[in-house]
């Protein structure tokens, strides 16, 4: 494959951004959206190639590259508009673009309200920005072009949260979710600048030509578990949390389910929320020297996996539980990179797009059939009604929890195990020699309980059990339907079941990518592993080689535990309703509340930060700097000029080029002089 | 020219320099004005070719020509002005012109 | 010899008409005698071997903008103006008559510092089409003759926008 070809992968999706954007009205949902779906869908196919062509280059290859202009050569920094596709771009455009596109097919059905009519062009162009903006981020072979990116899938985001903007509490959602990425985002940039300040001489701002420098003077940041080199790496994970919500910045990723489902299904489950693991796995080298910073990532990959299975497990809304479980499972992926696992955090990564994206497209045809019905408690019974969403909704169920077969299963336990087996050295956030790793695979363990238990709450109330909608009246606002059978669910169209089916497939089929030591699959054995190692190769992570039995043994417990765990929500939420009030009786009330509640984050940060914010801006800056000392200056100035024209101005300006000529002349006259006396 | 040398062609540029400042600064009809705005250009223009000579190197005719091209841009865009503002005022007497007084 | 008498001769003729220009009450004997001035200068660029540039100032300069000058005149219908109405000087005549001179001064002691005499010979081809076309195109000045183009391009417009009454 000619490596320039390269630049045509984030070239179509900009391409259907412009046709779609100068066609604006006079694209019908339809056209615009069969336009945005063909764009990705060619970019799909160039990855793939890419994909391929490295596959098939065995590791002789060990990248694509091509720089399409230079953009940036001062003092010797050059920084060029240039992609790179080494195996772990390569993995994740395939995942993006792959995706990507099917979320696409499934959106012409989905925005198919009538209200949207108008709007449908938008939504797509905004799609197939933020899927430009996404291969930017993947693409870059610098951290410019990434941050481009990085900046730009933050802004679709934000203008996709607020697709319908003219619902205020909608708007406010995308504002709250691009304010608390902008904090992040802040944090990445101070770590970017610590980074480049702190190589001095040998600055560069390109991933290859840093990892060399690196590997030749590592003394630069401070040599390995330096504070140099910790702080450069917290503040780029500070990014990390904003964008991939984690702990303390997760807060938005829940309110972001405000916009359509496919948005949420391909930005906030499948993609944009995963830049944050991506970028700590294209920078594996400088992680790996700081072990500090490596606990700090897995200690908080694992507090937001609980954190937000705890709030999932009583929440009603059918999008609130997949957001809490989406920051949830994103936290695994983090403890994944967290400990070393960088390969089995980026399967994850894979894994979680197919079924993740499953869940929320599944969700939203729920949603579609329901009529915009989003409450649990007003579901049920649905599979009966819709088989093909049931299904497949019941494998990405499967897939999540990790039953054994599915893709979960595999990522999840790879990560869990290597979590336990990882050199508690490398994951020094409190010294190298506490067992972090045991403690925190603890976290993650107790973790995968609870999300088989919210997720078997989610499908067994939506598909199990007796229909309870239609008693709410919540078909109110399409009173002039007038017919009851009109709000009666059905199975959504094809072109929204068929990326359903599609990706029901790959979340079973997933694990195929990176299968387990232990089957011994002949060459399938950890296929991802090997393609990846390249690129992990340097960071030289470090695992105890237990005995196998214990690997074995550590995952015949979690399965246990989640088939007790699946039976025990079935019995409680379907069979015998008695045991679950018994069960609530034992767990404390604040716990209850709590979980309700979301642990009234929300609340703190609205007390400890926006208050004060709010308050000082408005009677310090505000009353004070602004009103009268800027506006005094301002006005001050504004009034002693004009003064002072009036006075004196009027006798020069008397408008007669004439005179302004003589001035000018005159001047002149004086600077020959002055060049002639001077010479 | 080698008789000649450089110092009376700089001198006559010179003077043809000043003759158009004095003419763009004394004189009143707008038309003369611009007049001696292209003899300032001329004087230039000499200055840039006789350097050319003096150097033997062509680059001097090229900036001749390029004024030349700002010239006729300016001559044209001038004229029309003076177009408008005689119709405006039915004069092209420089001192009744002063819309831009503060 | 023979060359400089012919170069002073035309020098100074060039310097009177040109003097002649800031000078004519009527502005079509300023423009009768700019036209002078501009075939005295082509005379002197042929002297100075700039053969192209001679050429391009007759078709430009004496034809073109003057023609245009001589035009605009025309349409105005200013007959030699009227003494009355329009006395010679502007108010500050005498200002701009020491300014000018100033400039003019400053130029000449300036030139007298330069101490560049030497002026020899040069090659046959020097200043024709040919070199000029060259060092134009071989894109040394292309991109200032672009821009060039695009600006007598911008003036055109400007000027058929300004003078039309009604567009």
């Amino acid at each position: 494959m000619n490596p320039a070809l390269l630049s045509l992968v984030p070239g179509f999706p900009l391409l259907g951004v412009i046709v779609i954007a100068l066609l604006n009205r006079k694209a019908s949902r339809v056209v615009a959206g069969s336009i945005a779906t063909a764009m990705v869908a060619l970019s799909a196919v160039l990855s793939f190639w890419t994909l391929f062509t490295l596959v098939g280059a065995h590791g002789e290859l060990e990248s694509l590259h091509t720089v399409l202009y230079r953009w940036i050569d001062v003092g010797g920094v050059d920084v060029n508009i240039a992609f790179m596709a080494d195996p772990l771009t390569a993995v994740m455009m395939c995942v993006v673009t792959g995706v990507g596109s099917l979320i696409h097919l499934y959106s012409i059905g989905y925005m198919d309200d009538p209200a949207d009519a108008n709007s449908t062009w938008r939504f797509f162009t905004y799609l197939n920005l933020f899927v430009f903006s996404m291969l930017l981020l993947i693409m870059g072979d610098n951290f410019l072009v990434m941050f481009v990116g990085w900046e730009g899938v933050g802004l679709c985001s934000y203008l996709l949260i607020g697709f319908w903007y003219s619902n205020t509490e909608f708007a406010k959602a995308g504002k709250k979710a691009f304010v608390t990425n902008r904090v992040g985002d802040f944090s990445f940039l101070l770590g970017l600048f610590l980074l480049f300040w702190s190589l001095g001489e040998h600055a560069t701002l390109q991933f290859s030509e840093l990892k060399e420098v690196l590997g030749a003077h590592p003394e630069l940041v401070g040599g390995h578990g330096g504070t140099l080199v910790t702080a450069i790496c917290l503040l780029l994970f500070g990014g990390a949390t904003g964008k991939s919500a984690q702990i303390p910045l997760f807060v938005w990723l829940p309110d972001a389910m405000a916009g359509p489902t496919p948005v949420s299904a391909l930005i906030h489950a499948a993609t944009m929320v995963t830049s944050g693991i991506y970028m700590i796995c294209r920078l594996n080298f400088l992680f790996a020297m700081a072990p500090v910073a490596m606990g700090a990532v897995a200690t908080i990959g694992a507090l937001t996996a609980f954190l937000a299975a705890t709030i999932a497990v009583s929440q009603n809304d059918i999008k609130k539980v997949l957001a809490y479980s989406t920051v949830s499972q994103l936290g695994y992926m983090f403890l994944g990179v967290g400990v070393g696992a960088f390969t089995a955090g980026f399967f994850h990564v894979i894994t979680h797009a197919f079924f993740k994206a499953l869940l929320f497209l599944g969700a939203g045809a729920v949603i579609h059939a329901m009529h915009h019905e989003q409450d649990m408690r007003h579901m049920g019974g649905l599979l009966g009604k819709m088989k093909i969403t049931g299904w497949t909704m019941i494998i990405a169920w499967l897939a999540i929890i990790g039953f054994p077969g599915f893709s979960g299963f595999f990522s999840k336990d790879e990560i869990l195990w290597l979590t336990f087996a990882a050199d508690p050295a490398q994951v020094a956030l409190f010294g190298p020699t506490v067992p972090l790793p045991k403690f925190l695979w603890g976290i993650g363990f107790i973790t995968a309980i609870l999300t088989a238990f919210y997720m078997s709450r989610l499908v067994f109330m939506t598909f199990f059990g007796e229909f309870r909608g239609g008693r709410h009246g919540h078909g109110d606002d399409h009173g002039d339907d007038g017919n009851a059978h009109a709000h009666e669910p059905h199975e959504v169209s094809p072109v929204m079941w068929g990326p359903l089916v599609v990706l029901a497939v790959l979340s079973v089929f997933g694990g195929l990518l990176n299968l387990p030591h232990w089957l011994h699959a002949g060459n399938l054995t950890g296929w991802l592993h090997h393609f990846l190692e390249p690129v992990f190769e340097d960071a030289h992570m470090r695992f105890d080689a237990a005995p196998e039995h214990l690997e074995l043994r550590i995952m015949a417990l979690t399965i246990g535990v989640v088939f007790f765990t699946i039976y025990a929500a079935w019995q409680m939420l379907m069979k015998n309703p008695e045991i679950k009030h018994q069960i609530e009786h034992f767990i404390p009330d604040f716990a209850i509340a709590g979980s309700i509640n979301k642990w009234w984050v929300d609340e703190l940060y609205e007390f400890a930060i926006i208050k004060p914010l709010v308050l000082g801006s408005r009677q310090v800056l505000w009353a004070i700097v602004d009103a009268l000392v800027i506006d005094g200056a301002v006005n001050g100035t504004a009034r002693l000029l004009s003064g002072a024209s009036r006075a004196y101005g009027q006798r020069v300006q008397v408008g007669k080029v004439q005179v302004y000529a003589l001035a000018l002349a005159s001047g002149a006259a004086l600077l020959i002089f002055a060049f002639a006396v001077g010479s | 020219m080698d008789q000649v040398g450089l110092y009376p062609v700089l001198f006559t540029s010179a003077l043809l320099f000043g003759l158009g400042v004095t003419g763009v600064l004394t004189r009143r009809n707008v038309l003369i004005v611009l007049m001696s705005i292209e003899l300032m250009l001329n004087g230039v223009n000499l200055a840039f070719v006789g350097f050319a000579r003096h150097l033997g190197q062509v680059d001097g005719h090229a900036f001749a020509i390029f004024v030349m091209a700002v010239a006729a841009a300016e001559a044209a865009v001038g004229l029309a002005l003076v177009l408008l503002l005689f119709r405006h005022k039915t004069s092209v007497d420089l001192e009744t012109f002063d819309l831009l007084r503060g | 010899m023979l060359q400089a008498v012919i170069f002073y001769l035309l020098a100074i003729a060039t310097v009177l008409s040109g003097l002649a220009v800031i000078t004519r009450r009527n502005p079509i004997a300023s423009a009768v005698s700019l036209v002078v001035t501009f075939f005295f200068l082509a005379a002197l660029y042929v002297m100075l071997g700039a053969h192209f540039v001679a050429v391009t100032q007759v078709l430009v300069y004496a034809g073109a903008v003057m023609v245009l000058f001589v035009f605009v005149i025309m349409l105005l219908n200013l007959r030699g103006t009227d003494p009355r109405e329009l006395p010679d000087l502007a108010p500050r005549g005498l200002v701009g008559l020491a300014v000018a001179g100033f400039i003019g001064m400053g130029l000449v002691v300036s030139i007298d510092a330069l101490r560049l005499v030497d002026m020899g010979p040069v090659a046959d081809d020097f200043g024709t089409i040919q070199q000029v076309g060259t060092i134009i195109f071989d894109g040394t000045y292309l991109l200032p003759f672009e821009v060039a183009s695009a600006l007598l391009t911008v003036a055109m417009v400007g000027a058929v926008v300004l003078a039309k009454r009604e567009i």
